[in-house]
C-alpha cells in the first residue's frame, strides 16, 4: 500500500515536470511557426476554467502563444478542429490526433501541405469522470496490468482507450516536442484479447442479455450528439439524423431512434475509428459509446489486420478492392 | 410564514403517507447520476444528493411529450383528426428540488404561460405540482446561483423550503400548496413547534429564523464564482451581437446539445409527427439552438449558417434578449450544469462577464 502511494507520488511529480516541459516546447514551436509563417494559425489546448478541464484554442498571433498548455486533460481530438479549414494550420497532435489527421488526408478533408503537425508523445489522458466514479465503469483484466510500466499515470485514472493505446507517439509530424514515449509491443493475440476485451465480453453474452445491456446502456442518452460532434470522423455536411427531407430517424428519445443513431454512427466509422476516445470524453452522461465503434474496429482488425490512421500509404479496407480478399463473393 | 420542525426519523414515513393524495417525484440515483423521476411505491427521494445531472425541468417539460394521437385508417372512427393524448394532471409533489431549479420553473413559466401564449401541457403540469424544495448547504464550485437572482436558500419559487438542521428538517411553509402537502404527510404542529422558536431535545430555545439565516449565510459564503450582467442591459443588442469576441469564444464549442439539454431554463422545442403504419403521434421534443437544423429554412437557407453564430445565439438569448424582453434578470439560475458538463469548457460565467465588462470598438 505504502509503495503504491509513493509510486503514484513519484509519477505525479514526473507528470508535472513533463507537462511543464511539453508546454514550454509547444509554446516555443508555436511562436516559431507563426513568426516563420510556416502556418497561419496554431490549434492547441489552453487551460480550462476549472481543474481537470482544458479548452481547444486557436492562436493567430505569436504574442498569444503563452495561452497554450499541455497536460493529461487534453482529451479532445484536435483533428476535429482542423477539418474544413482553408488556411495553413499548425496543430498540436498526440498519437491518436495524428492518426485522425492521417484519416483526414486520406479522405481528402485537408491537404498534407496545409498542415504543420506539432507532435506530442502522449502519456495518456485522465478519465474526466475519475473523481466522481464510485466504481470503475470500464472493463479491466489482469493481463492488461502488464503494460503498467508504460504509463506514468495511475491505470485506474486513465481513459479506457488510453489503457490499450497502440500509438502514443504521433504517426506523422513535422516536428516532435519531445523524445518519443515507450510504446507497448503487442502480439496479434494480445490485441484481440485485450484491446477488444469489452467487445469480447458482449459477444459472449446471450442475445437477450446483449439486447438488455444495450438498452440499459443507452437509456440515459439525450441525443445531445456530443459524441458525434467531438468525433473527427463526423464531417458529413448533413448527418443522417439531421436530414429532414426525407427524415430517416425520429427526433425524440424513443429507444428505437436512439439505438438507430448510435448503431449507424458506429457503422459509419467502421475502418476509420482510431479509438481516440473523444466521443466518451465528450459524453455528459458517461455512456460507453466506444463499445460500438470498437466492435467494428475488431471486425476490421480480424478480417483485414487493419488499424485506422497508421499510414498515409494505405486506404481503409471499406474503401479498396483487393484481389486477394478472403471473401469469395467479391473476387 | 410558518416554520415547522420535522424529525428526520419521521421523514420517510411522512413521504410515503403523502402518496395517498400525491404522485411523488424526487432525485434518485440511477446508474451513476441523480435524476428526477416519479418515485415507485416505497421509493424515497435521495435527500443527500448534490445535484441532478439533468435539470428537473423535464417534470413539466419532458424531452419528448406526446400531445396528440391520430389514426390514418379511413375505416377508423375520427380518422385524420387529432385526439388529445391521455394525461395525468392529478396532484403531485416534487421533493428535494434545489431552490435554483425551482426558480428556473418561474423563468420557464414566462415563456410557456404569458398573455400571448399559453402552453396547456406546461401549465397543467406546473399547476398540479407542489414544490418541496431542499436548501443547498454545500454548493459546489460550479454554482453561481447567488449572482443570478436566486441562491442555495432561495424560497421564492418553492411551496416549502426544507433546511437540513442536524436531526431535523426545518420546513418553511411558503404557500397553501406547501401546507397541504405537509398536512398530507402528517408533518403538522404535532411534530414540531410553529412559528418563531424551535426547541429540540436537550436544546435551549433558539430563534429559528436566526438559525436559518446563519445556515443561509454559511451556504452562500461557499459560492465563490460570480457573474455580473448589469452593463449588458445598457449596451445595445447590435453592439454585443457584433462584438469581436464571438468567434474566439465559440472556437472550442462542439455545438452539441449538452448545455441546452442539461439547462433548467432552456425552453426551445420542436414539434414532430411520428407515424407508424396508420397510427401516429404529434410530439413536442426539446430542441437546441446549437444545431443547424434549429434555424434552417424550408428553402435550405440557414440564417445561422456558422457554428459560432449558434453559440452566440445561446448567450445572447440568455443574457441579453431575455433581460431586454422581461426585465427580470438573466435566463440563467447559475446551477453550473453547463459549465461542469461542457466537453469543450465553454463557460457561461466567463462569457457573461466578457459581455458585461468587455470594451470594444
Amino acid at each position: 500500500m505504502t509503495m503504491n502511494i509513493n509510486q503514484s507520488d513519484i509519477n505525479k511529480k514526473q507528470i508535472d515536470i513533463i507537462n511543464q516541459q511539453y508546454t514550454e516546447k509547444i509554446r516555443e514551436a508555436a511562436k516559431r511557426i507563426l513568426l516563420e509563417k510556416k502556418a497561419d494559425v496554431v490549434i492547441g489546448f489552453k487551460n480550462g476554467t476549472e481543474p481537470m478541464k482544458t479548452e481547444p484554442c486557436l492562436i493567430t498571433k505569436a504574442s498569444d502563444v503563452d495561452k497554450l498548455i499541455w497536460n493529461e486533460h487534453c482529451r479532445l481530438n484536435l483533428a476535429n478542429y482542423v477539418k474544413g479549414r482553408k488556411d495553413k494550420v499548425a496543430v498540436v497532435a498526440k498519437g491518436c490526433d495524428s492518426r485522425n489527421l492521417v484519416n483526414h488526408i486520406i479522405e481528402k478533408q485537408i491537404k498534407r501541405e496545409n498542415l504543420y503537425i506539432i507532435g506530442v508523445p502522449c502519456n495518456g489522458m485522465v478519465d474526466k469522470f475519475v473523481n466522481v466514479k464510485e466504481s470503475k465503469v470500464g472493463v479491466e483484466s489482469e493481463t492488461m496490468q502488464k503494460n503498467l510500466d508504460v504509463f506514468l499515470i495511475d491505470r485506474d485514472m486513465l481513459q479506457d482507450n488510453c489503457k490499450t493505446c497502440i500509438s502514443r507517439n504521433p504517426v506523422i509530424f513535422d516536428e516532435m516536442i519531445a523524445e518519443p514515449v515507450k510504446e507497448r509491443v503487442w502480439t496479434k493475440e494480445e490485441k484481440l484479447k485485450e484491446r477488444f476485451e469489452s467487445v469480447n465480453k458482449i459477444e459472449a453474452m446471450a442475445e437477450s442479455d446483449r439486447w438488455s445491456f444495450f438498452n440499459d446502456m443507452l437509456s440515459s442518452c439525450t441525443r445531445c450528439y456530443a459524441c458525434r460532434n467531438a468525433c473527427s470522423l463526423c464531417y458529413c455536411p448533413t448527418c443522417f439524423v439531421d436530414e429532414s427531407r426525407p427524415q430517416w430517424v425520429g427526433k425524440g428519445v424513443d429507444p428505437v431512434d436512439v439505438r438507430t443513431y448510435h448503431f449507424l454512427r458506429a457503422f459509419h466509422c467502421a475502418g476509420r475509428c482510431t479509438d481516440c476516445g473523444a466521443c466518451e470524453a465528450a459524453c455528459p452522461m458517461n455512456i460507453k459509446v466506444r463499445l460500438f465503434t470498437k466492435k467494428l474496429d475488431k471486425e476490421c482488425f480480424e478480417s483485414f489486420g487493419w488499424e485506422a490512421g497508421m499510414s498515409l500509404d494505405e486506404r481503409p479496407p471499406l474503401d479498396v478492392y483487393k484481389v486477394n480478399d478472403s471473401e469469395n463473393f467479391i473476387r | 410564514m410558518k416554520i415547522i420542525k420535522i424529525d428526520k426519523k419521521l421523514w420517510s414515513d411522512g413521504v410515503e403517507k403523502s402518496r395517498a393524495a400525491y404522485r411523488l417525484i424526487g432525485p434518485v440515483k440511477d446508474k451513476e447520476f441523480h435524476q428526477f423521476r416519479e418515485l415507485a411505491k416505497g421509493e424515497q427521494p435521495d435527500m443527500n444528493y448534490k445535484n441532478s445531472r439533468l435539470s428537473p425541468k423535464s417534470i413539466a417539460f419532458p424531452q419528448s411529450e406526446t400531445m396528440f394521437l391520430y389514426d390514418l385508417d379511413e375505416k377508423a372512427e375520427a380518422h385524420h383528426i387529432m385526439q388529445d393524448a391521455p394525461k395525468d394532471y392529478s396532484p403531485r409533489a416534487v421533493i428535494g428540488i434545489r431552490p435554483y431549479d425551482a426558480k428556473a420553473f418561474k423563468i420557464l413559466d414566462l415563456n410557456f404561460n404569458n398573455s400571448d401564449y399559453q402552453d396547456p401541457y406546461w401549465i397543467n403540469s406546473y399547476n398540479c405540482t407542489t414544490f418541496i424544495g431542499l436548501a443547498n448547504s454545500s454548493p459546489d464550485k460550479f454554482d453561481f446561483s447567488t449572482s443570478c437572482g436566486t441562491g442555495p436558500f432561495d424560497d421564492s419559487a418553492v411551496d416549502v423550503l426544507l433546511v437540513d438542521y442536524n436531526d431535523s428538517y426545518l420546513a418553511k411553509i411558503m404557500t397553501d400548496k406547501g401546507s397541504a402537502w405537509l398536512n398530507a404527510a402528517g408533518f403538522t404542529t404535532k411534530n414540531g413547534e410553529i412559528d418563531g422558536t424551535v426547541k429540540g431535545v436537550g436544546e435551549a430555545e433558539e430563534d429559528i429564523y436566526e438559525i436559518i439565516e446563519k445556515l443561509k449565510a454559511d451556504a452562500e459564503a461557499k459560492i465563490t464564482s460570480k457573474v455580473a450582467f448589469d452593463k449588458i442591459k445598457e449596451k445595445s443588442i447590435l453592439d454585443i451581437f457584433n462584438a469581436p469576441f464571438w468567434e474566439d469564444i465559440a472556437f472550442a464549442c462542439l455545438n452539441c446539445g449538452t448545455c441546452t439539454y442539461s439547462c433548467p431554463t432552456c425552453w426551445c422545442f420542436d414539434i414532430q409527427d411520428e407515424t407508424k403504419g396508420k397510427k401516429g403521434i404529434r410530439q413536442k421534443n426539446w430542441d437546441s439552438c446549437m444545431t443547424s437544423l434549429f434555424t434552417v429554412h424550408a428553402t435550405g437557407h440557414n440564417p445561422r449558417h456558422n457554428d459560432w453564430e449558434r453559440t452566440r445565439q445561446r448567450f445572447m438569448h440568455k443574457l441579453k434578449y431575455f433581460q431586454d424582453k422581461y426585465n427580470q434578470g438573466i435566463m440563467c439560475v447559475g446551477c453550473g450544469r453547463c459549465v461542469e458538463q461542457c466537453p469543450a469548457n465553454i463557460d457561461i460565467r466567463n462569457i457573461c462577464n466578457q459581455m458585461n465588462n468587455g470594451e470594444w470598438e
